[in-house]
């Protein structure tokens, strides 16, 4: 029984870095960008969904919905004032991770700068924390919350970036740029709308990471690393890749936290991911290089 | 147009005189500096004090530095240090970062006027600036790393009350107030630190005949709890302590909490602090944790310790408050001793020799051995209370 509950806590984590490995997949696939400062989409969310139930006394979900606009506003102002002056002068991927590291300092201390630097946390009695009980399991709100989440946004995403003319559009200017503005597809706007697709997602990834405990302006750094590793291990530039790799992490650190050693947990998760790319250098459902998505 | 005129005799030597001015000038205050020393000529005797007022803890780091500026105002309006000798503290930011703190330790070193630093609430920054003090020949006064063994006169001294004792003393009174056979620990294991406090936590269960029923390991970068406190609750102990840094001692306790533990949980100083309990309110509400300065208790110098902090600051100083103020306490009450005029020198010789000061914010005498402050008949329990979340004497249950 134990086991079962802490695979369950594994995939109920993993859904939370399944959602922050999509955002950091969507902006891959479109930009071509290794983006570090995809972090504190996932705390500026979190934060101003503190500050829109804690100063302005919002439900949880109005706030909820009012940080996942704002996490989307954040990622179009990183690839607006970071981004798309490098695209312009056709500066490499390098330039474009340099300019990303100076977007997450910059950010992240604004973000300090906001809470004093002092852990914040959900007022009491706004964010479901009971228990559920299922067939002798017990299972938290909040884990409950954070999967059906992660699984509805996910085949929501997955659907509009396959299904629509509109994820067409983005895919396109993906693959190639010029070749969709010669189709008559206006690339800055499907750039725009990718950037903001891609914060809100990760938003929501951090607004659920936070709403079990106190956090402070920091809560994104401690998901990019898991995040960055599920795009890899699912595979770079593969929705449904990301959000396999993001509960394969979870599940991998929590069974190796608990049944081998806590001390070694990321050592045994990352070793996996090696092993794993070892065997299949584009993850377990990419087709693309690093390169080129 | 300008016109091109060649430098008349009279102008070269207006220039010639003005840079012999400007060299003597830079000669003299060069041999003013040479010295190392302040105090003895009306100067301010000048102490480094490398901050935290941004970067990851910068919570805490607010907390010390504002503890140490109430100490310099008392000591300088109390005439403390005698003959009217003054206290200036000459910050920089460090951000509580390893290689920035570094770089300002070795900053203030260069600056011969500065005769002892004070810094560090982390080990790993306290064991980069260490070094450098050393080479340096330079006092620095740790006011928070709590590694074991970081102390190391001539140079480097430690004020901070040490967590490990408080922790040993909390688990005996624990026991003594409540009906506890069994405990289990959540360590953060990445931190040699946090290990050594749970270490001293475990020292106390088991001197109290409490029975071990094994830890669960967490790391610096857990983001979820629920897993760990899944394997706690499943140890079926009847108390558990949590020992981590702050958000991870507060990330478990609250998932402790959420999964419906109902035995008792203890946990380490780290709990304390500006925001802390607003954070997770039903979760810290009773959890005990060991403190050596409690505002609302303190006597004598404690109190107008904590009065002109509330006035300045508007709340109330915590114990990283008063570590801050004790590191500069200390260094007053060392210079004090000092007759002629303070060099490093001088100062490192007055630590050395200094054995423990009687009056303190502590309301106890404290000892100063080897370099480091004890004050452990100072350890109180404490919890926060609800509904604001103020910190006051730990109350258990069984009362």
């Amino acid at each position: 029984m134990l086991l079962l509950e802490q695979i369950i806590n594994g995939v109920c984590t993993g859904a939370v870095y399944a959602l922050f490995a999509v955002g950091f997949s969507i902006v891959f696939s479109t930009m071509q960008i290794l983006n570090l400062a995809q972090g504190v989409y996932a705390t500026g969310a979190a934060l101003v969904t503190y500050f829109a139930t804690s100063s302005y006394g919002l439900p949880f979900w109005a706030a909820a919905v009012v940080g996942i606009v704002a996490g989307g506003l954040i990622a179009v102002l990183v690839d607006q004032v970071a981004f798309e002056p490098l695209r312009r002068r056709g500066v490499s991927l390098l330039g474009a991770v340099i300019a990303s590291i100076g977007m997450w300092i910059a950010i992240r201390e604004v973000a300090s700068i906001s809470t004093a630097a002092t852990p914040v946390g959900y007022p009491p009695d706004s964010v479901p924390r009971g228990r559920i009980s299922i067939g002798g399991l017990e299972l938290l709100q909040t884990q409950v919350l954070a999967l059906v989440c992660a699984v509805v946004v996910i085949t929501a995403t997955y659907l509009l970036l396959h299904r629509t003319n509109l994820g067409a559009a983005i895919r396109a200017v993906g693959y190639d740029k010029r070749s969709a503005q010669i189709a008559g597809i206006n690339p800055q706007v499907m750039i725009i709308g990718a950037a903001m697709l891609s914060g809100a997602v990760t938003g929501l990834a951090g607004i659920l990471l936070a709403s079990g405990q106190s956090f402070n302006f920091h809560l994104g750094d401690t998901l990019l690393l898991q995040g960055f590793a599920a795009v890899v291990l699912g595979g770079m530039g593969d929705i449904r890749g990301a959000a396999l790799g993001g509960v394969l992490i979870g599940v991998f650190q929590v069974l190796s936290g608990s049944y081998i050693s806590a001390s070694y947990q990321d050592a045994i998760t990352f070793g996996l991911v090696l092993v794993v790319l070892l065997w299949r250098p584009t993850g377990i459902l990419g087709t693309a290089s690093f390169q080129r998505a | 147009m300008r016109a091109l005129v060649p430098h008349t005799r009279s102008a070269r030597g207006r220039r010639r005189a003005a840079l012999g001015v400007m060299a003597a000038s830079a000669l003299a205050l060069s041999a003013c500096a040479q010295g190392g020393g302040s105090g003895s000529g009306g100067d301010a005797i000048q102490i480094g004090a490398i901050v935290a007022e941004t970067g990851p803890i910068a919570g805490a780091g607010k907390t010390f530095i504002h503890g140490a500026r109430i100490a310099q105002e008392q000591i300088n309006d109390g005439d403390l240090m005698g003959g009217g000798r003054q206290l200036e503290l000459v910050e920089k930011e460090g951000s509580e970062d390893p290689a920035k703190s570094a770089s300002v330790a070795a900053q203030l070193a260069a600056d011969q006027n500065i005769v002892a630093s004070t810094c560090c609430i982390l080990s790993t920054v306290a064991g980069a600036a260490a070094p450098i003090a050393e080479k340096q020949e330079m006092p620095l006064v740790l006011w928070g790393a709590t590694d074991l063994d970081l102390a190391s006169p001539p140079y480097v001294y430690r004020t901070v009350t040490m967590p490990q004792p408080a922790n040993e003393k909390l688990a005996t009174d624990v026991v003594d107030s409540e009906d506890i056979e069994s405990v289990a620990y959540a360590v953060m294991t990445d931190n040699s630190g946090i290990v050594s406090q749970a270490e001293a936590f475990e020292q106390g269960f088991s001197d109290a005949g409490v029975d071990n029923k094994g830890q669960v390991g967490t790391l610096s970068t857990t983001t979820n709890f629920t897993s760990a406190a899944t394997d706690l609750i499943n140890l079926d102990a009847d108390a558990i302590a949590v020992v981590g840094t702050q958000s991870n001692a507060v990330g478990l306790i609250a998932a402790l909490d959420d999964k419906g533990y109902d035995g008792q949980i203890v946990s380490g100083q780290t709990i304390s602090g500006s925001g802390v309990f607003d954070s997770q309110p039903r979760a810290l509400e009773g959890v005990p944790f060991p403190v050596y300065f409690l505002a609302s208790e303190a006597t004598g110098m404690g109190a107008d310790f904590a009065d002109a902090y509330e006035a300045e600051y508007g709340e109330e100083p915590d114990d990283f408050a008063a570590q801050g103020y004790m590191a500069i306490y200390t260094l007053a009450t060392a210079i004090e001793t000092i007759d002629g005029e303070v060099t490093r020198q001088s100062l490192s010789d007055a630590l050395g020799a200094l054995e423990g000061i009687d009056e303190t914010i502590y309301g106890t005498p404290v000892a100063f051995e080897d370099g480091q402050l004890t004050a452990e008949s100072a350890v109180k329990p404490v919890s926060y209370t609800a509904p604001d979340g103020v910190i006051a004497p730990w109350e258990p249950a069984a009362n």
